[in-house]
């Protein structure tokens, strides 16, 4: 791992495209402040793993269990009508 | 065959199937693409997301706000604007839903998945108030 030490308002420039700069120091939280192209997604470690995680015990492998899914919606709490998302229907004005 | 005379050889309700594409994937998945959301009468307000090029992996979704009347996911302008949205009001937002074991499902507020209907380009986003959502929302069945 580089590491490199930075003042406040400083920064580093990453591939020439990337910039992360020290906006504030308090305590023993830094406030980072970065700029890259928009192809560049930025997120907390640690949110970006916990949804990678819920999205790999997610993934239904095989046969898809409807009967209790049916059941299961129709049980759900307190639903309003549901959303309709027929598919069809929301994807109809596509040319 | 005329289906009209022979209407136990039909399907039993339609099934609609639309065709999507996330240029990123999603979250561990970031290789795969190509999606079919695929809707059926019968799993309402249920969906799946389907691996377009294998129908054995999909995902259970849900539309936001189906059973979470309160959900309010700030979607950041970045990721609007990477889908060419004007406001999250157009988008089709969907929620990625975990069983466990036979009766239990969970709901992943935290990373909802950002839909335009119009280019049918789909991305896994964290909204600003991810903090404040869970990525494991219990979904209750009714006491009897």
């Amino acid at each position: 791992m580089l590491i490199l030490s930075r003042k406040l308002n400083e920064s580093i420039v990453i591939d020439g495209a990337i910039v992360v700069k020290v906006l504030r120091v308090d305590g023993d939280t830094v406030k980072l402040g970065i700029a890259a192209p928009d192809r560049v997604r930025v997120y907390r470690q640690e949110v970006y793993e916990e949804i990678q995680a819920s999205n790999r015990a997610a993934l239904t492998r095989g046969e898809r269990q409807v009967p209790r899914l049916t059941r299961l919606a129709q049980a759900m709490e307190s639903p309003p009508p549901p959303a309709k998302i027929d598919a069809e229907l929301i994807f109809q004005s596509t040319p | 065959m005329n289906i009209a005379e022979c209407p136990e050889t039909a399907a039993p309700a339609q099934e609609s199937q639309v065709a999507l594409h996330f240029p990123f994937g999603l979250f561990g998945f970031e290789e795969v693409k190509q999606f079919a959301l695929i809707s059926h009468p019968a799993e309402q307000p249920f969906e799946w997301l389907q691996v377009q090029d294998n129908p054995n992996l999909a995902f259970l979704v849900l539309p936001a706000g189906s059973v979470v009347p309160d959900y309010q996911p700030q979607i950041a302008t970045e990721d609007l604007r990477s889908l060419n949205l004007e406001s999250a009001e157009d988008a089709l937002i969907l929620n990625i839903a975990t069983l466990h074991g036979s009766d239990q499902c969970t709901l992943n507020l935290k990373g909802p998945i950002l839909i335009n209907p119009r280019s049918r380009m789909g991305k896994q986003v964290i909204p600003l108030n991810a903090p404040s959502l869970s990525v494991r929302h219990p979904l209750r069945p009714h006491a009897a």
